[in-house]
């Protein structure tokens, strides 16, 4: 294991952005590759270039709320912008634009953060509620469909936003203890979900493979750090399970860019290098992989396309140059072997509906 | 549980009684936080609640488990933080896990909104029960 880049804060591989800022709630991209994007705990959006260096006015109050919470997620999508935090959530035009050409409209439910659809749509995952999307309607219109169990029985706290090869769209999510639940996506329509549920598997993030080969391969993460990767969420195989001695603590987040697999734990960020190798006629996961780790105490992480990784500490955020990265694999990686694991003979599917129920967005005017 | 069990300890600080109610252990409906622990660790977080003091305006205490140094999940949605409300006497303390996020159903969920504040999460963070990094995950509904 690496030592703790907050030891060394400007290295090669990492910067230091933000020092000394304990106000920040999240960090991760921003629209149309312009920089960086930042959320505070007083519920304020703010922009940077690649080296942290604030432009523009920042967008207060970004959710619309009553309340000054912190930003829990940022998405960009076909030239909207949406914030939630854990008491509301609103989407706006013109985020980045200064006074009175912003625009928004709230939705004014709490969410556990939102990610940009494929199909130009955000989904927000809404614990027990279920699955919020907003659709544009029309300029100043947005269609949102609310996607729930009456039974209140899948806790969908984090969701992936899948296209298959065919075009339709494929939504893929982390229920906690409910499992992983999957299912072809077409706004308006209830959501029929399959469920994997596996005793005692509590699921706590999911991710695209990012395999153009295998648009619908995807990892999921479990709390005690194993991983479940598969070659197509849709096609009812069982992934490949794998755990690694080395992941300590409670695992918070899974992210895949190009070859590289994040992990990031309680204690510490963890890298793997090319997990799956993947063509059109095969999908290999490797269970001895090439691995480095950094020692750190992190709060969240997101990516910015395939170039950055954003790490947020209490005190700041750590910015990983993943092209430095790839160039590092024969001085910091060691190899490392995942443990048999199987999690199988305690796994059941469950075919479930989420009926959606339909609201208006208006953007104000 | 069949019915509402009381505990038989009181709490080591002010020697409160606590009442594990049905409705947060299975009958209280869909929307109803239940309790995931063992009685002897859900009276443990209430325990702990009234010893650190952390009350709200209202003079409901909150609280936490850790083991180690990391957070547990203490409710059937994997809820990280309880709420506690005092009894009317000469009542005993009930209390539930919180949701995480401001719901979009009706019913209890909705009415919880914003448990716990930000101010009963920096108490938390005072009393040690949490550190900065968890009170941000919290905060952003991180349970």
């Amino acid at each position: 294991m690496n030592e703790s880049p907050l030891n060394a804060r400007n290295t090669r591989l990492w910067k230091s952005l933000m020092t000394g800022r304990d106000d920040l709630s999240w960090a991760g991209a921003s629209a149309a590759d312009r920089g960086f994007c930042f959320g505070t705990e007083d519920g304020a959006v703010f922009w940077t270039n690649f080296d942290g260096v604030q432009y523009g006015d920042p967008l207060l109050n970004a959710t619309l709320d009553d309340y000054d919470e912190a930003i829990n997620g940022v998405a960009f999508n076909a030239g909207q912008m949406a914030v939630t935090t854990r008491s509301g959530s609103a989407v706006w035009k013109n985020a980045q634009a200064n006074g009175s050409k912003r625009k928004g409209g709230r939705a004014g439910i709490g969410s556990h953060g939102v990610i940009a659809a494929c199909n130009g749509a955000f989904f927000m995952p809404l614990n027990v509620g279920g699955l919020m999307s907003i659709h544009e309607d029309s300029p100043s219109h947005f269609l949102t469909f609310v996607s729930g169990s009456e039974a209140m029985d899948l806790n969908v706290y984090r969701a992936a936003s899948l296209t298959a090869a065919n075009g339709q769209q494929v939504v893929a999510l982390a229920a906690r203890c409910g499992g992983m639940a999957m299912g072809y996506y077409k706004p308006g329509d209830a959501l029929d979900l399959t469920t994997l549920e596996i005793t005692g598997a509590d699921f706590i993030d999911i991710c695209s493979v990012g395999s153009t080969c295998h648009p619908l391969a995807a990892y999921a993460l479990t709390r005690d750090s194993r991983i479940l990767a598969f070659n197509d969420v849709m096609n009812g195989e069982k992934p490949v399970t794998l755990r690694y001695e080395s992941m300590a603590g409670v695992a918070y987040r899974i992210l895949s860019a190009g070859d590289f697999v994040f992990v990031l734990t309680s204690k510490a960020l963890h890298v793997i290098y090319k997990l799956v190798e993947s063509s059109l006629e095969s999908f290999v996961v490797n269970r001895r992989t090439p691995s480095t780790s950094f020692v750190l105490e992190a709060i969240d992480m997101n990516l910015v396309g395939n170039r950055w990784l954003l790490v947020l500490l209490a005190d700041g955020v750590l910015r990983l140059d993943l092209h430095e990265l790839a160039k590092d694999l024969t001085s910091d990686f060691e190899e490392i072997i995942s443990e048999p694991t199987d999690i199988w003979a305690n796994a059941k599917v469950v075919e479930r509906k989420l009926d959606a129920h339909k609201s208006d967005l208006i953007i104000a005017k | 549980m069949h019915e509402d069990t009381p505990y038989p300890d009181s709490t080591r600080h002010s020697g409160y009684f606590y009442l594990m109610t049905l409705k947060h252990h299975g009958a209280g409906g869909p929307t109803a936080s239940c309790w995931s622990l063992a009685p002897v660790d859900e009276f443990r977080v209430f325990d702990d609640s009234d010893f650190h003091r952390i009350v709200d305006s209202k003079g409901r205490i909150y609280g936490v488990l850790k083991v180690g140094d990391e957070l547990q999940s203490i409710g059937t949605w994997q809820q990280e933080v309880a709420i506690f409300y005092p009894p009317k006497p000469p009542g005993r303390w009930h209390g539930h896990p919180l949701f995480p996020v401001r719901a979009a159903i009706a019913g209890n969920l909705k009415r919880q909104r914003m448990k716990p504040s930000k101010k009963v999460m920096a108490l938390l963070q005072d009393a040690k029960l949490i550190t900065p990094r968890q009170r941000k995950r919290l905060a952003k509904g991180d349970h």
